[in-house]
Formats: C-alpha cells, structure tokens, sequence
C-alpha cells in the first residue's frame, strides 16, 4: 500500500492538552475509540474469566456421577449464566466493541468512529449490563432456564420464590446490552460507509473491516429482533401477559422462533470477525497477499445474507412442520459453503508461503482446524435425522464448543498476540505465546473432543448428573478442563509481564500493510497525523513497509468529528 | 494535533465517501433498527393470531363475528386519531421545507401545530385505552399483543414529541438554521417512520377482520 502517513511518537503533544484531565476521564470516559476498544477488552476478559470459573465448578460438579459438589438448580444457573455471560457478556463484546472499535477506524484511515460520543454510551451501558444479570444469584438465584430461555420454564417462578427475579435480571441485562451493541452497529456502519480514506474503494478494504460490515449490518436488523422478545417475556413475567400461555391464547413456540431469529445470526456475529481477524494474520505471517480477496469478501456478504434464513435448524425437534425443516435442513447445508471457501483461501494462503509460526499464526492455525471441525459437526446436525438424535446431547455441546471456543476464542488470542504490540506498545514473550497455545490447543481437545462420543452415546446436556457409564468420559474431560483452565494463567502472567517489563514494541513488528501498521504503537490521538492516500489491496508484500516520511498537506481528512 | 496536520472540517462542510452526512445515514440506520424492532413484535402478533384457534376470543353473551369485533373500540375515534396524527405528519413535511428556505417563522409555527396535535394523538389513545371494551393486557392475548404493540408505538411518539420540543427550542435560539438543518432533518424523518408504524398498526389492529 502506497502510504504516506506520518506517524507520531505516542510521547508528542497530541496528549499534550488532555494532560489536565484526570486519570478517570482519560481512560474511563474517553471518547477516543482506541480507548474505548481497550476498555470492552478488559471487561470482556473479566466477564470471561468470571463464566470459565462457572464452567470449571460445572465440570468438578460431573467428575463423578451422583456428585453433590452443586445443588441441580445452582447446577442449572450455571450452566444458564456460563452460556450467556460468554456469548453476550465476552465473545461479542470483545470482538466487535474491542477489536472493532480499536482496529476498524485505524484499518480505514478515518481518526476516530462518525458519532464518538455515542460510542463512549454504548460502551458504558456495558459494564451495568453485565453486572445485572450476575446480580440474580444475590436475588434468590439465577436465571436458570438456559441461555436459551424457553418458555414455560422460563417464565414459571422457582419453588420459593414469589417472582423469578434471576430470570428478570437476565432479560434486562441482554436487553442493556443488547441496546449497547445495537447503537455501536449503527456507529461502526456509518463510519465504515462515510469515513474510508480517499482510494479506500469497497474492494481495497482489509477483510477485517469486510468482516466487520456484515457483522455490524446483522446486528442492526436482528438485535432488536431479540429486545422486543425480550421485552415480550418479560411483559409476562412481570404482568402476566399471556403471549406464551397456550391457553389464554398464546404460543409456545413463538419465543423459540423470535429468539432463534436473532440467535442464530449471532454466531454470524460471533464468528465473522474472528475470521476476518484470522484472514489478516495468515497473509502476514506467510508473506504472500491473501489467496482469494475477492472470494473471501464474498463469502463473508454470503454468510451475512444466508444467515437469515437458517434461524430453525435449532428447533427441529420442537414440532414446527417438516416441510418447514427440509427447507431449513437445505439453506443450513448450503451456509457451509462460503465457510468452506473461506478455509480453502486460507490454506492456500499459507502454501508455500514464508511461513513464521510465531503465536499468532500458532493461533490462527489453531482456529482454522478446530473450526472446521466444528463445522463439520454442524453439517451432521444440519441433517435433520442426525439432529432428531443429537439434539440436546453433549454431540451438540460439542459442536458448538468447536465453533465457538474454537472458532471465536482461538480467534480472539491470535488477534490479542498479533495486535498487542500496537495496542500497548510492548511486546510479549515469545515462548510463552508458544506454551500458552500448546497448552490451550492439545487441552481444548482432549476437553471437547470426547463430548462428541459421550453424547452419541447418549448423554444428555445440561445436565447435573448423568447414568454412571459416562463416568469415566467426563472425568477425562473434567481433568482436561482444569488443565485448560489453568493454561490461561500463562497467558495472564505473559500479559502483565509484558506491561511492566516488555521490550518496547516497534511501528510494524510484523511487517504487516494495514494502516494500523502505518503509525506508532500506540498510535495517537487522531490516529494519523494526515491521511494516506490508497492506491492498492493491503496484501502487496511487494511494496516496502509503511514508513515514516514528510506529511502531504494537500489530503484532507474525511469526515472524523473534531474530538474534546 | 500538532502544526503540519490537515484541519478537521466541520459537519456542514465534511467531505464523506457516499456525499451524505453522518448524521442523516446515523438517522436511517437507527430507524432501520426501529423497523426491526417493529417487525419482531408484529410478527409475534400476527403467529399469535395465526395460531390461536379462535381470534378474537368470544365476548361472553354476544355472537361471534363481524360486530363483535369491531364494537371493543370507540369509533370514530381511532379514525380521527388516525387523521389526526398524519396531519402531523404533513405539517412536519413543510416546517421542514420552510426552514431549508430559510423561513423561521413559518418553521416555528408549523412545528407547534405539529406538537400540538402529536399531544392531541396521545391524548385520543389514553382516552382509547381507558374506554376500551372487554380488552384487557393480561387475560388473553388478544389485549396483551393490542397493547403492547399500541402502547409501544405510544412511547415512540411521546419519545418524539420529546424529540420535536428539543428542536423547537434549538430553533428559538437560532441553533438549528437554514445553514444547520440536520437534526431538524432527523427529526422530521422519525416523526414520519412514527407515523407509518401507526398505519400499518391501525390496519392490523383496527381495520383488518380476521378469517375464522
């Protein structure tokens, strides 16, 4: 990429007149999207480290059969919360608050996002949002119907209780933070359609940002979708509303298909910009341009489109009309697709390409293999005789486990390992990058793997106890967990290492041709001192590295808000 | 910023990639979200009619059918709120051309008639709601898709009116001119996305006799 940026050292006067702001105001209440990225990453990671503790005390609970480690509704709360907490409270806001708050603007040549104001609520609606539905279990207890919150068991109140007040607390917590993702799609799409720099046409966009679009444009349309289910279950729990009561009228499968409409998009959501940040590490780290630009774009606006339309494969088994599941059966098949296309560019990419398996392409690789994993655990539940089997087993724990802790959060670590340098201007160790994957890669299977046999065997999920000859599986897989859990450790202690006492991290320690590469690390306020000028894919290793030269006065900025 | 950077332009003069501003796409992408939102619940209204085996529930003592129906609400009064709101609508229209020609007065007046009868609208629908027969939030679904969806689109136009008395004030103080019309803009495309809720609401609610 032909870039002309100017990058400033982080030191310069860009900080210089927010040096009378306090500490608060800086880091808590900043408008500045690089702020506010970093920000829904560490309260992610709380939320995420919170739900894995959940998890593990799950697991030491189905050690053993016949285990009373936790009472079955806490059981049941646990499993609820884990589930949630990491999809609403973790993987999307990490991704698309973090990553794409931080990166996008950068990637695009804009200064900051169009409405960052705007931004900085979003962001703040997270924390309280998060914290609400953890503040059930002060309340008499969690929700405990699942993440999946089906009526009746959802609305019915538990034995004791005069309201369900755990349920209450979790439908306002994703309706809050349902809000906060919906006004952050909103920021990101004007910015992504408004604020390209000049030659940024859609086709020399990096597939981070293609990711990013169709993530954003899903969320726009299907958030709300879910706040007015939502808001209808909590209508009949609060005032009796009958909307699923058969015999006032009422219908319960209509929650199912007003929450599997949104839900299903949210793995989209969930999975789209792992893949756009794996497709901007494999091209770095095998110095070749990506293989395949225009199909993985593609792809992605494919994905974006069918992912409306496959919403009631997870309700096979709930008696909706079988010709309504062929229909479902079909498009769900036809989704692997673009997927697969995906992965073969992908591994095109790495072939015969200079390969440097440092942590991030380590991770990356990770992801690619246990996703396509994953997916093809989904292509035999898409088929609606293997899913009448399946469904509710530890076959479909599995599956999603593949996908989503395979997929997403392999794909979170290797854009943490592959951006950390920029983001906070340090580097990590190396060797430890390397054990923290190894211990993550080989544990994360031995832990999963097995949950597909044990479910074919039959196992059922969410479940507390189970029929004493799954006993010795899920003591396997219960010790896998606790290595698993404690390999994040090495990657905590390489982190706060590398804060306090990391080697200092170069402009372009990767050699990479997106635009975040073109400024310091940290980049400054403002991003870039003027804006470059785009003139080709940001994949051509046969340009030299961004560099640092004269600024060219005669570019002017589109349209970034002057920031406080 | 440091010396040597190019100036940050200003809202009116900013250089965008699709030529709009940010603030009209911010507009049109919120409402999308409304439209989505929107759409969910009148889905769920319309499974929920769908499904039920009888629609609308029998009033106990009178004969299923067309009468029955239509005589759980006071007619004419959702007729003349109809009209009433999207006259709000028209006077929205052309407050908004007078203050892209630059005539303030014009704009103020019209966009006080404009409050005034979104007021006049909220009021016909607390009057509806009160004088309502055998309708009721939680004894079948019937009421409880009626009100919920109603009730919504009330929030939304008292949310508006909110909105309209925020950009009366900004007009009096000469913030939002002829050189400065984007959140007047936005206002007027809300207060129209307001009122197309409530046509399509009126006929599913008011207008459209189910099939038995």
């Amino acid at each position: 990429m032909a870039a002309t940026a100017l990058g400033l050292d982080s030191h310069h006067d860009a900080h210089a007149q927010h040096g009378s702001q306090s500490w608060v105001r800086r880091h808590i209440f900043s408008t500045d999207h690089k702020v506010i990225g970093i920000n829904y990453m560490i309260t992610g990671f709380v939320f995420f480290i919170i739900a894995g503790l959940l998890a593990e005390a799950m697991r030491l609970n189905l050690a053993q059969p016949g285990s009373k480690v936790l009472a079955p509704d806490v059981f049941n709360q646990f499993s609820t919360v884990h589930g949630s907490a990491m999809i609403f409270l973790f993987t999307i806001p990490f991704l698309v608050g973090g990553f794409g708050n931080y990166l996008m603007p950068l990637m695009i040549g804009a200064g900051d996002v169009a409405f960052p104001r705007l931004n900085l609520i979003s962001y703040l609606l997270f924390p309280p949002g998060g914290i609400i539905m953890f503040a059930g279990f002060l309340f008499g207890g969690a929700a405990q119907a699942g993440w999946t919150s089906y009526p009746p068991i959802s609305t019915q109140t538990p034995f004791g209780l005069s309201h369900d007040y755990g349920q209450i607390c979790w439908l306002l917590s994703v309706i809050v933070v349902g809000v906060s993702s919906t006004i952050t799609a909103i920021n990101f799409l004007v910015t992504m359609v408004n604020m390209r720099a000049p030659g940024m046409s859609w086709f020399r966009l990096p597939l981070f940002v293609w990711a990013m679009l169709v993530t954003v444009i899903l969320t726009l349309v299907v958030t709300p979708a879910l706040a007015g289910g939502l808001s209808v279950q909590l209508m009949q729990i609060l005032f009796g509303a009958p909307f699923f009561e058969p015999s006032k009228g009422g219908n319960v499968l209509l929650w199912q298909h007003m929450f599997w409409f949104y839900s299903h998009p949210a793995v989209y959501i969930m999975i789209l910009p792992a893949m756009g940040i794996v497709s901007e590490i494999i091209p770095v780290f095998s110095r070749k341009p990506i293989f395949g630009y225009k199909a993985i774009a593609y792809s992605t606006m494919a994905i974006g489109l069918l992912a409306f339309l496959v919403w009631a494969h997870h309700m096979f088994t709930s008696g909706v009309q079988p010709w309504l599941e062929v229909y479902f059966m079909i498009t769900t098949m036809i989704i692997a697709v673009p997927t697969g296309i995906k992965v073969f560019s992908w591994v095109a990419t790495l072939f015969e390409g200079k390969l440097r398996l440092d942590a991030p392409l380590l991770f990356a690789l990770g992801f690619v293999s246990t996703f396509t994993l994953g997916g093809i655990t989904g292509i035999m539940l898409a088929s609606v005789p293997v899913d009448l089997h399946e469904h509710g087993t530890y076959f479909l724990v599995a599956h999603l486990h593949y996908v989503l802790f395979g997929g997403s959060v392999f794909g979170i670590f290797s854009g943490i390992y592959m951006w950390w340098p920029k983001v906070t201007g340090r580097m990590l160790n190396e060797r430890l990058s390397k054990l923290h994957f190894w211990c993550m890669y080989i544990f994360f299977n031995t832990t999963f793997f097995p949950m597909h046999i044990v479910g074919l065997l039959g196992m059922p999920r969410r479940v507390a106890d189970y029929d004493p000859q799954f006993g010795i599986w899920n003591l396997f897989i219960s010790l896998s967990a606790f290595v698993l859990g404690a390999s994040f450790l090495i990657f905590m202690y390489n982190a706060a290492n590398s804060l306090v006492h990391g080697e200092k991290a170069p402009p372009n320690p990767w050699g990479g041709r997106t635009l975040e590469w073109a400024t310091a690390s940290p980049p400054p306020h403002g991003n870039f001192a003027t804006v470059p000028v785009i003139t080709s894919l940001p994949y051509d290793y046969t340009l030299p590295a961004p560099y640092f030269g004269v600024p060219d006065d005669t570019v002017h900025l589109p349209a970034s808000p002057t920031h406080e | 910023m440091s010396a040597g950077s190019a100036v940050v332009p200003t809202h009116k003069k900013a250089q965008t990639n699709t030529g709009l501003s940010n603030g009209f796409l911010g507009i049109m992408c919120f409402l999308t979200s409304e439209m989505a939102l929107f759409g969910s619940l009148i889905f769920m209204y319309l499974y929920v009619r769908r499904a039920a085996p009888v629609w609308p529930p029998l009033i106990p003592g009178l004969a299923h059918g067309v009468h029955q129906y239509y005589e759980r609400f006071n007619w004419p009064l959702p007729t003349v709120n109809t009209v009433v709101l999207l006259s709000s609508g028209v006077t929205m229209h052309f407050a908004y051309q007078a203050l892209r020609r630059g005539n303030v007065r014009r704009t103020l007046v019209l966009l006080v008639v404009t409050i005034i009868l979104g007021v006049a609208f909220l009021g016909g629908q607390a009057y509806e709601y009160k004088h309502l027969h055998d309708v009721a939030f939680s004894a079948q679904t019937y009421g409880s898709t009626f009100f919920l969806l109603t009730g919504l689109h009330g929030a939304h136009v008292t949310g508006g009116v909110i909105f309209l008395l925020t950009v009366l004030i900004g007009t009096l103080k000469g913030k939002f001119h002829q050189g400065n019309d984007m959140v007047f803009h936005a206002a007027t495309l809300y207060w129209h996305f307001v009122d197309a809720v409530w046509v399509v609401l009126f006929a599913l609610f008011y207008i459209t006799v189910p099939i038995s």
